[in-house]
């Protein structure tokens, strides 16, 4: 039987993980590293590359290196996030043709699905070459507040790539299921994930094999890298007031400076103090001007103490929605680089009461997590089971522009729900179903999945007829509505097969595109 | 088999609740009212008009009328699946589904039945039920009924596999077993379902009628609130009345000749069920009582046979066990089974189990030498040489010149010398 690989798709790394008799196992690449960056450039001479050459060749070709794409995955041009990260990025977004956010390398636009599936593409080969056979199936992490269309892009990314997704799972659940491992006894955990670029909080109870998520919840748009860009900017600032130099629109200083403030970072998290030592940074017309900065760790601390405070309230709800109080959790798992951190665990732990667990590598919990749960999906693994839940909630835009959810955030999947709606006009012939998921009060500042239209509803008074609206959700996640007029017995449905950013000739053409295409290769 | 009223097709289809409709929702007399309580998505429109409580013609023309306002719809009848077993709960229903299991599916045939049994409660069960758990469990305890039947039914343990049918039905219990959890796990819910179980004085409590407005709030959670008070309504019109009318009684024997009948094809199965219906329809015939129990011990023991070919057939000591200790489960006086089981359970190491099987099968006969050196040899692989002893004694005083009594005596003494 052929491997199914564990993929943590990460902001800033990624990491992939197989099982090998009963044990998970976190790849090396060919440098020996476990995780690799999630960048992919367009060289000067026109080469595709990915990973760690796309990182050391970054500061050089900063305007045709990506990283990050998965903070704009699944998310429109217009979108305040997006313009709010394109004025801090080097390479240019542009609206693509689904109102999409895509990024243009010189000539050719790329889809954020298509980066995601050549850093996919890049971990699977990493697994191929470690295992010395192909490998067709995986699954993929996500963070837990994705909606449903950030997660079929990733599964489209992972079909570009040449893979089958048997699913999509949430990275603190996929950490908690590496925790769990080998665990028999009755426990509640939190899992504190705050990675590259997103934040994620999951409560979730261990018991005899079972692992069941109580609660989720997070920030898709708050992560390591806001932590650097506090950093970026202070140290800006402060070069800005010795030197008198503004670097902030010199894009291949603002790399430099990007690369040593994650660097100063990773120091100070076991260092006091650290410094930037960036030379030959810029010209003037004395001469060239270099960049020595010392950053202290409380320096860094202050910067970022909002950040990790804006956590804890992630946090406090969802201990809330777990109907639990901090004191009530056994240990506080914590993963994603950014944890290690002294604030971060700190903070976290001050919260709850207890100093964080130790036990698992914050590196590759996920990637971990993900090969088990393909292997228990697969091999029928009996002894871990994981009762997952929707992060978001679902339901129908209602007439006054209100957002009735049908299934509410956190509930167990598989899971069906149906309600009685009725129309608001005299003779109505029809009523548009609009499937959304979120959590406002207000149909608008939900996201819209999906809509269709229920028609040939027989006359009658507003408010008389009776459309039934059923919602269900299968354990990977795949969405079915249905509307039926009571009366009438018409009937509609839909599958929510959320469509991803990428229409399904696009998508086609991609996966044909990248099957026959080994990288680094020419464009 | 029950009827010869059979005009049309209509009248061998199962009218049920459409989706959503909750029946304080239909306006109905008490005398009306009583025949939608009979109603519960596996009685067919024949025996409906039967056992409504009015005459036929009348019954049959307000289903009608029911159904042309599409408070009912119309399931087809399932052939062999006899809609009167399932008036019953737990493990009995489970052979009137015994048609639909399919070899063919990656699924045993065991958790076939088991599945199809399951589904086929669904509706009738109420959640502590559902979830096997007393009235009085508490919270560590739903959780854990909880988790151990997730472990059962949740859709990926069966991921990929050739599941048929089995894939919507596993579903649809998942999604059972998580709304019995969600409302029982809740304190506040639980005590609903709590209230909503007493057997009477609910009728007059009305749910509030699902509407657009509520959307807001939590629907799920009402719909599956008034659905359940729909539930144990149904559950109360499974009482039968103190009486028993003599249309019921001819009924009843009509059921009863139907068992026998089938007893002599030796379709047991439907024998059982035919058995059933009639103690349904006259619960005070002891003679109905008794053939049951009769149709139900061959039953079992032509399960406990076919499990024991099976433990045959199976190259596996550890499985073989299994297989043993479920037909033991049917034939619990089977003197022979209990030995094979406790060598079994020996020659793989078990000890404990050994020990069990070996003493049930001396309590079953106690003056067989055999059972007696067996249990000798079980003590005597404990280490427990004192009680091995005093076996050895009892079978020496069954038998003293039996030459296998006194080789276990020596193998006896000479482990207790060490």
């Amino acid at each position: 039987m052929s491997h199914v690989i564990g993929i943590d798709l990460g902001t800033t790394n990624s990491c992939v993980a197989v099982m090998e008799a009963g044990r998970p196992v976190v790849v090396p690449n060919a440098g020996g590293y476990k995780t690799s960056p999630s960048m992919f450039a367009v060289s000067n001479d026109g080469k595709r590359l990915v990973g760690h050459i796309a990182k050391r060749q970054a500061i050089t070709n900063a305007e045709r290196t990506v990283h990050a794409a998965k903070r704009l995955i699944g998310r429109r041009f217009e979108a305040k996030e997006i313009q709010h990260s394109a004025a801090m990025l080097p390479y240019e977004i542009v609206e693509g043709p689904e109102g999409d956010a895509r990024i243009q390398l010189e000539d050719r636009v790329f889809s954020c699905t298509e980066i995601s599936a050549i850093i996919l593409r890049e971990m699977k080969r990493v697994a191929e070459e470690y295992l010395g056979e192909p490998v067709n199936e995986a699954v993929i992490t996500v963070p837990a507040y994705f909606n449903d269309t950030q997660r079929q892009c990733t599964r489209d990314a992972g079909r570009i790539a040449g893979m089958e997704v048997l699913r999509i799972i949430n990275e603190p659940t996929a950490a908690a299921l590496a925790y769990g491992l080998g665990r028999s006894g009755d426990e509640c955990i939190a899992v504190y994930d705050l990675g590259g670029g997103t934040f994620d909080i999951s409560i979730l109870e261990l018991s005899g094999g079972v692992v069941e998520v109580l609660a989720t919840a997070g920030n898709t748009f708050l992560g390591g890298e806001d932590f650097d860009r506090k950093l970026v900017e202070h140290v800006l600032s402060e070069y800005e007031k010795c030197a008198g130099v503004d670097l902030s629109n010199d894009l291949m200083a603002l790399q430099r400076i990007k690369d040593a403030a994650e660097n100063v970072k990773c120091d100070l998290s076991a260092a006091s103090v650290a410094e930037i030592n960036l030379p030959f940074i810029a010209n003037s017309d004395e001469g060239p001007l270099h960049l020595t900065l010392q950053v202290e760790r409380e320096t860094l601390e202050t910067l970022s103490f909002d950040i990790v405070r804006g956590t804890l309230d992630s946090v406090a709800r969802c201990v809330r929605d777990a109907g639990l109080a901090p004191g009530d959790i056994d240990h506080v798992v914590m993963v994603g680089g950014q944890t290690r951190m002294p604030l971060v665990r700190k903070m976290v732990g001050d919260f709850f009461g207890k100093p964080p667990h130790g036990g698992v590598n914050p590196d590759e919990a996920i990637a971990t997590g993900a090969a088990i749960q393909g292997n228990v999906l697969v091999a029928g693994e009996a002894d871990l089971l994981l009762l997952d839940v929707t992060p978001l909630s679902l339901g129908i835009a209602t007439f006054d522009g209100g957002f009735a959810p049908l299934i509410d955030c956190n509930t167990t999947v598989p899971a069906q729900r149906s309600h009685v709606f009725t129309t608001n006009r005299d003779d109505q012939a029809s009523v548009k179903i609009r499937v959304l998921q979120g959590e406002s009060a207000r149909a608008k500042d939900n996201h819209l999945l999906g809509e269709f239209v229920l028609s040939s509803i027989p006359p009658a008074r507003k408010g008389e007829p009776e459309i039934e609206v059923s919602f269900e959700i299968d354990a990977s996640g795949i969405v079915n509505v249905s509307a039926r007029d009571r009366r009438s017995g018409s009937a509609r449905a839909i599958t929510v097969q959320t469509t991803g950013t990428l229409g399904e000739d696009e998508l086609n053409r991609l996966v044909i595109e990248h099957g026959g295409c080994e990288l680094p290769g020419e464009v | 088999m029950y009827s010869d009223t059979d005009a049309n097709d209509q009248s061998e289809r199962i009218p049920q609740w459409a989706a959503g409709v909750e029946a304080l929702g239909v306006p109905a007399s008490p005398a009306e009212a009583y025949l939608l309580s009979r109603i519960d998505g596996c009685t067919p429109w024949s025996m409906l008009c039967e056992i409504g409580g009015m005459p036929p013609g009348h019954a049959d023309k307000l289903l009608g009328s029911w159904l042309a306002q599409g408070f009912l719809t119309l399931a087809p009848f399932c052939g062999e699946a006899d809609p009167g077993a399932a008036l019953w709960t737990g493990a009995h229903s489970s052979e009137s589904a015994r048609g639909q299991v399919d070899p063919s599916l990656d699924l045993s045939t065991e958790l076939q039945r088991r599945i199809l049994d399951f589904d086929a409660n669904l509706e009738r069960l109420d959640y502590f039920e559902l979830l096997g758990i007393e009235r009085s469990a508490d919270a560590r305890s739903v959780k854990r009924a909880y988790f151990a039947l997730s472990r059962e039914f949740h859709p990926d343990r069966y991921y990929r596999r050739k599941m048929g049918s089995f894939a919507a039905r596993l579903d649809r219990i998942f999604a059972k077993v998580v709304e019995a959890y969600e409302l029982l796990h809740d304190p506040t819910t639980r005590a609903e379902v709590e209230r909503n179980l007493r057997p009477s004085g609910q009728e007059s409590e009305k749910p509030t009628p699902a509407s657009a407005g509520e959307g807001a709030g939590s629907p799920g959670r009402l719909a599956s609130k008034v659905r359940m008070q729909h539930l144990s309504r149904l559950r109360e019109s499974f009482r039968l009345p103190g009486t028993v009318s003599s249309e019921r009684c001819w009924k009843a024997r009509r059921f009863f000749q139907a068992a026998e009948m089938a007893l002599e094809l030796e379709n047991f199965q439907e024998a059982a069920a035919n058995a059933r219906l009639a103690i349904a329809f006259d619960p005070s015939q002891e003679t109905y009582r008794a053939g049951f129990a009769a149709i139900q011990s061959e039953v079992h023991r032509l399960r406990a046979r076919a499990l024991l070919d099976r433990a045959r057939g199976v190259g596996d000591q550890a499985q073989a066990l299994e297989l043993l200790e479920e037909a033991i489960h049917y034939r619990p006086g089977d003197v022979e089974l209990s030995a094979r089981a406790s060598r079994l359970a020996m020659a793989l190491g078990d000890l404990q189990r050994a020990m069990t099987h070996a003493q049930s099968a001396a309590e079953i006969e106690p003056e067989r030498i055999s059972n007696q050196l067996l249990c000798a040899r079980v003590l005597r692989r404990c280490g427990d040489f004192e009680s091995a002893r005093a076996c050895v004694q009892r079978a020496s005083e069954l038998d003293a010149d039996a030459p296998e009594v006194a080789a276990e005596r020596q193998r006896v003494e000479r482990g207790a010398r060490g």
